[in-house]
């Protein structure tokens, strides 16, 4: 599903240039479980920007279903945004002065959808993720374990074909993060929706189904990680 | 994205800082507000205008000629004056008429056995309201058209004539010879004005069937109702026909013909009125500039406060022509609203105003001024909130998120 072959990527700061990703090559099957684990700086959030169609400069070729997305302008991310991805980040980045069923239809909203399928579609994401019942209260008057679920239900309004999540546990606790994990693979499991995630807590890491650490912008498979797995 | 979705968005987020958005709105509400309050004026002055020079449906105009006699006895104008006027100005006057008074008509009069005194008189075509009456009987429908020779008498002039007001009633009045009957005693309305062709004013009243038959007013005058021909100027042709009268008039050497130009003194109100519209609409227009850039300045804070909010619209899925969308319509929204309020304030400032204005002049709130308050402000929203909403829209979704 997807496919990166030879992605470079590099910025210039002032008269320095950085050289973030070096000649990447992934291959994401649908239905996966995969985690890239890296420390900060290691150009992960960078690769994750370019998978989850946020970030058009980059060198190389990137397939998704046979779309040459390198080709795609930043216009044409939009929607392909809108229908393909959902995305949870680690501070759940909701919107604070609106209602929870609010932020969670607003994907729906963005895709043109009426009025009855979004308030029905919203009533089932939110009892997917636990939170039935939340719909009229703000994102400020629940926990963060919470507004990670709202965040979650948010990107899978849509009925994205992968999800991505920046250090989705990274601001919550042991005991809560055990718990986002959870709906993760249930939600993979159920819905068979690809599932990446970009961690630096090996623990996360460990619940994947398939590991790559990325360093110094080079990525590896972690081999043993999927015999372990039994992949 | 649907555009009631949209405008919901914009009502939430505006919403959220009502203080800060008022206050933006504040200048635009002053400035809509001035230039309603002058337009609605300026429309009054001109309707007071349409309606002053009533002209006819076939687009005639008429104007009035008064004369003031030197003795006070002399009417101005006879029958021949009046043919000679229609004749000399064929094709400009259409008829002139005799426009006799309702009031204040100076008359000889005798009450009871007292001598005869000039009085001022005035004559009706309906009975009074019936409260003004103290004594006796008021005029009724038969007075009129039966053609009854009766009169009522004022209060002060029955006191002056008898020691009791009730022994007026029943007394003979005589005007130019004709025998009246007073019936009833009246008093001054409260509200008298002279202006208003109040006949409660002047000391007599009769009906006007009765003294129209018995006296020469049909065919004297002291004032003359000219009708002037379609696409003459009015005031141009009376005031020929004034200075005609003074060299050939019945009566050129017992007093002096007048014409009392309101149509130039309504002009002249109303090219004043269009000076301060124009002066009024320039403040306005600064007013509305600097409520524009303070719009602009708040959408811009907004813009920078609510970075997080743009990163994660655009991240879900929304264009970044929906972001523009979304901050053009609060600032839409902004300036709207105040030019709404300002119309509303507008329109009451124009009525409290009005009562202030000499001439009986009335505030006009046309479907235009509201057209007007809310392109305007609509067009301010779009002026000043298109660059801020472009910063938001092209905003770079890696930075915001990283």
């Amino acid at each position: 599903m997807i496919e990166l072959k030879n992605i470079n990527k590099s910025y210039i700061q002032g008269p320095n240039s950085y050289h973030i990703l070096h000649d990447i090559n992934l291959k994401i099957e649908q239905g996966e479980f995969l985690a890239i684990m890296g420390q900060s700086g290691s150009g992960k959030s960078t690769l994750i920007n370019i998978i989850g169609f946020l970030d058009d400069q980059f060198e190389g070729t990137y397939y998704y279903y046979d779309h040459p997305i390198h080709e795609y302008t930043r216009a044409q991310f939009s929607s392909l945004r809108n229908r393909n991805v959902g995305f949870v980040f680690q501070n759940f980045k909701l919107i604070q002065n609106v209602s929870i069923a609010e932020n969670v239809a607003l994907p729906l909203l963005y895709a043109g959808e009426k009025r009855a399928v979004i308030k029905e579609r919203v009533a089932q994401v939110l009892e997917a993720v636990g939170l039935k019942g939340y719909e009229t209260q703000l994102p400020k008057n629940l926990s963060g374990g919470q507004q990670q679920r709202v965040s979650i239900a948010r990107a899978i309004v849509t009925r994205p074909k992968f999800l991505i999540a920046d250090e989705p546990t990274g601001a919550l606790d042991s005991e809560t993060s055990k718990e986002i994990m959870a709906l993760f693979k249930r939600l993979n499991k159920e819905n068979n929706t690809t599932i990446i995630i970009v961690t630096h807590d090996p623990n996360v890491g460990a619940q994947a189904d398939r590991l790559v650490h990325i360093l110094d912008g080079r990525l590896t498979e972690d081999q043993t990680h999927r015999q372990s797995k039994g992949g | 994205m649907k555009s009631l979705e949209l405008l919901k968005t914009a009502w939430q987020s505006l919403r959220v800082n009502p203080r800060r958005s008022f206050l933006t709105m504040i200048g635009i509400i002053i400035g809509i507000a001035a230039v309603i309050t002058i337009i609605a004026l300026g429309n009054g002055v001109k309707s007071k205008m349409v309606a002053t020079f009533k002209t006819t449906d076939s687009g005639q105009q008429t104007t009035e000629i008064d004369f003031v006699s030197d003795n006070g006895k002399t009417f101005g104008f006879d029958k021949q004056d009046l043919i000679a006027i229609e004749q000399n100005f064929a094709g400009k006057v259409v008829s002139a008429k005799f426009n006799n008074p309702s009031t204040g008509i100076t008359s000889a009069v005798q009450v009871g056995n007292s001598a005869t005194e000039m009085l001022n008189l005035a004559i009706v075509k309906e009975p009074l309201a019936q409260n003004l009456i103290v004594a006796g009987k008021n005029f009724t429908t038969q007075t009129f058209t039966a053609a009854k020779p009766q009169a009522l008498i004022s209060k002060a002039l029955a006191k002056r004539q008898y020691k009791n007001i009730s022994m007026a009633i029943g007394s003979p009045l005589f005007i130019d010879n004709v025998n009246y009957v007073v019936v009833g005693v009246y008093e001054a309305s409260q509200q008298a004005d002279a202006q208003a062709e109040d006949p409660t004013t002047g000391d007599v009243i009769v009906p006007k069937v009765v003294f129209a038959a018995n006296t020469n007013s049909k065919s004297q005058g002291n004032a003359v109702k000219l009708t002037i021909a379609k696409g003459q100027n009015a005031s141009k042709v009376t005031k020929k026909v004034v200075k005609y009268l003074e060299k050939n008039g019945s009566a050129k050497d017992k007093g002096t013909y007048n014409y009392f130009d309101i149509g130039s003194v309504l002009q002249q109100i109303s090219k004043f009125m269009d000076t301060l519209t124009l002066f009024i609409s320039a403040i306005a227009g600064i007013s509305l500039f600097i409520a524009g850039i303070g719009v602009m300045n708040m959408m811009y804070i907004s813009v920078s406060e609510r970075t997080q909010e743009i990163g994660i619209r655009l991240a879900i899925g929304a264009t970044p022509r929906n972001i523009l969308m979304q901050f053009l319509l609060e600032a839409i929204m902004l300036t709207v609203s105040g030019g709404l309020i300002g119309f509303v304030l507008g329109w009451f400032l124009a009525n409290g105003i009005a009562v202030f204005i000499p001439g009986n002049i009335k505030a006009v709130v046309t479907l235009n001024s509201f057209l007007l308050a809310f392109g305007v402000s609509t067009a301010v929203g779009v002026i000043f909130g298109i660059l801020p909403a472009r910063q938001a829209a092209n905003k770079n979704l890696i930075d915001i998120l990283r």
